[in-house]
């Protein structure tokens, strides 16, 4: 096993909890113990909502519940499920991989191309114009296209370095946002309406066959990363240790960028920049399972899906009859039990590295 | 990134209140936009065929087109209007968090907005016609409703006057009101021609026309303020501005509701404000206007007081009182003189 032991080298926001040895046993019970926890957040968020539906008139069919159930909830929370463990999941790859605990899928400049793809289109075509699959196409495309041009960027001396990985990422996020700032200013207020609500981002409702749509590219990234995740956790050593144990870090490296790039793109394609999960939910898995990638990347997969879920349920209920943006739900949960954390295990933390 | 947007986003949303309540001819669906725009003004109000889920057997397409709505639930405060004007507000069965009218109002379920509705909250009311008017916000949610069934007519929100006189027509056929329809047109019609009567004897007896100068006052009409924006004259608040004998400082081309710079609204020194950007209903906000704009006493409308600030609602809402807008519009540009 080539579990990320303790090492000097590595930074400590990234590997400070992989002390203990992932054991066939470990890894058991942490994927069991997350996938129940998304299994009972999913049933809940089934079962709550902004209207009471009655399971058994759901079953029997008498009233609205059955459609409401099937032709709202269910879609939506699927929907939040699958978007949610996308960015964990992107997140746990790209955290690794950077060897920076900030990198999250906001930072790569991917949702900043999708989000200036979609609100140019937006702002050029006829209000009304777009079919379903419209927007999503060419956000989806701008992720793709902006995740290639940072790759190409960041290249130095024909490598992908983590940092210039990085900056290149910020930049061009940046630099996407005051465009879309321009965009914005440029256009009557009928367009810089939808403008301005598709940056707000937000579990929408969409048709099964959308949904079929994006569980098969987020299950294939998702794939794809748990593949790498033993690379993670060598690329996480620095480049040098990881080379010397036989990882080929150039294509580890490429393979886990355009897995993240396709994981976030697919997700922010249909529900617009919705930020903190990818950067949360693996830093507080990593706390509570520890940073062994090979059981953090599925974990996040259930922690996303749990979390995001959870956060669009109290997003419908929380002001019912109206909802709130679930943007702001995931900061305002997510921050402070994270913080909780973070506080409650320093101390121990310093004092066994002294 | 989104949160670098926060303030446009602000000013944005306050402006939005006045669109959301124009509403203007109609077509059915989002989702059909393709179709609608294929087959022609025949097949307004043409639920998508996906939602054809409970029709009765034989001969849906006919049982469509003459179904008369009976459960509505209307997003769009401009539409509510409509719908209680034509006299059929029994039939309404919900409504949108902006119908915030209390006199008219009995305690109907709210829906949300028609930029967010609660998809389940409305179909929760099982209601067989939802109005709304078209934005891509709500364009997934309008989806959504027709897959689970529910017609859903869109009225489409290009803010003319003529749009307006086409959705009441549209509203008027859906509810079986033709008549009704016609009787509030001619009322609207009525009021209008008035409103432009008395800004003509108002201008003709301002006299002293002969070398062409134009002399309407300059009126700005404003929707939001951080950004600035302003009704351009394509919109119906810029055609209500013209019927009653201002000249619209908004140039046009800019759209119908053209972002514009403070230094060029300074610059064209507009005598008349009609300011809508915060509701008319908020306490104190009156006062925050007035402070706003008497920052810059040397424009003519702050020096000579003629800066409007409370009418929002009736100017926001082009439904059946867009008549009685007009009215009070030519009242703020043409002060009634007192003798």
């Amino acid at each position: 096993m080539t579990g990320a032991g303790p090492t000097t080298t590595v930074l400590p926001a990234v590997q400070a909890w992989s002390g203990a040895r992932l054991t066939a046993r470990s890894m058991r019970n942490g994927l069991l113990a997350t996938a129940v926890l998304a299994s009972a957040v999913v049933v809940l968020a089934l079962l709550f909502g902004g209207v009471s539906l009655s399971p058994s008139r759901i079953v029997s069919g008498i009233g609205p519940d059955r459609l409401i159930f099937l032709h709202v909830r269910l879609p939506r929370v699927l929907l939040a499920a699958w978007v949610g463990a996308a960015l964990a999941v992107a997140g746990a790859g790209l955290q690794p991989m950077l060897r920076n605990p900030l990198a999250s899928p906001d930072i790569i400049g991917v949702s900043g191309g999708a989000a200036l793809a979609a609100v140019v289109s937006l702002a050029l075509l006829p209000v009304g114009f777009f079919g379903e699959m419209f927007v999503p196409l060419i956000a989806f495309a701008g992720a793709v296209a902006s995740s290639v041009i940072v790759y190409r960027l960041s290249l130095v001396r024909g490598r992908a370095e983590p940092y210039t990985q990085i900056l290149v990422g910020v930049i061009f996020n940046t630099v996407a946002a005051s465009l879309i700032l321009v965009v914005n200013a440029m256009v009557d207020l009928l367009r810089s309406q939808s403008i301005v609500f598709w940056l707000m981002g937000g579990i929408e409702l969409h048709s099964y066959r959308v949904l079929v749509l994006v569980a098969v590219l987020i299950v294939a990234g998702t794939l794809v990363l748990i593949r790498e995740s033993p690379s993670l956790n060598l690329l996480a050593l620095g480049d040098e240790g990881a080379e010397q144990l036989g990882v080929d870090i150039a294509a580890s490296r490429r393979r886990v960028f355009a897995a993240s790039s396709l994981l976030v793109g697919a997700a922010v394609s249909l529900t617009g920049v919705i930020t903190f999960v990818g950067l949360i939910v693996p830093h507080v898995l990593r706390r509570i399972l520890g940073s062994d990638s090979r059981l953090l990347v599925p974990a996040s997969f259930f922690g996303g899906a749990a979390f995001l879920v959870l956060c669009d349920l109290v997003a419908r209920v929380a002001v019912a009859p109206s909802e709130l943006p679930v943007g702001a739900i995931t900061a305002l949960t997510g921050g402070p039990f994270f913080v909780y954390l973070l506080r409650r295990r320093v101390r121990p933390m310093n004092e066994s590295e002294q | 990134m989104s949160r670098r947007c926060s303030r446009p986003r602000a000013g944005c949303l306050a402006a939005l209140l006045v669109i959301c309540i124009s509403a203007a001819p109609q077509r059915c669906s989002a989702a059909s936009a393709a179709e609608a725009g294929a087959a022609g003004a025949g097949v307004v109000g043409e639920p998508n065929p996906s939602s054809a889920v409970d029709q009765p057997a034989g001969g849906p397409l006919m049982e469509r087109k003459t179904r008369v709505a009976s459960r509505v639930v209307s997003l769009v405060p401009a539409l509510t209007e409509t719908v209680r004007a034509l006299g059929a507000g029994d039939r309404l069965v919900g409504v949108s968090d902006y119908d915030d009218s209390p006199s008219q109002t009995p305690s109907l379920p709210r829906v949300g907005t028609f930029l967010a509705p609660v998809v389940e909250r409305v179909l929760a009311l099982q209601p067989d016609a939802v109005l709304t008017s078209p934005t891509p916000a709500n364009e997934n949610a309008v989806r959504a409703i027709e897959r689970a069934g529910v017609r859903v007519v869109v009225i489409r929100n290009e803010g003319s006057l003529a749009a307006l006189r086409r959705a009441i027509a549209r509203v008027a056929e859906l509810l079986a009101r033709r008549r009704e329809g016609q009787r509030l047109l001619g009322a609207i019609d009525a009021q209008i021609e008035r409103a432009r009567g008395l800004a003509k004897r108002r201008l003709q007896s301002a006299g002293k026309d002969e070398d062409g100068t134009d002399r309407r006052p300059r009126v700005a009409v404003v929707v939001g303020r951080e950004p600035l924006v302003l009704a351009g004259p394509g919109s119906y608040l810029g055609e209500l501005v013209d019927i009653c004998g201002g000249r619209n400082i908004a140039a046009a081309g800019g759209g119908r509701w053209p972002h514009v710079g403070l230094e060029a609204m300074l610059a064209s020194q507009p005598e008349v404000i009609v300011d809508l950007s915060m509701g008319s209903e908020r306490l104190g906000s009156r006062e925050r206007l007035r402070s706003y704009w008497g920052r810059f006493p040397s424009m003519p409308a702050v020096a000579h007081h003629r800066l409007y600030v409370g009418a929002a609602d009736l100017f926001q809402r082009p439904g059946p009182r867009i008549g009685e807008a007009a009215l009070a519009l030519v009242a703020m540009i043409y002060p009634p003189v007192q003798s």
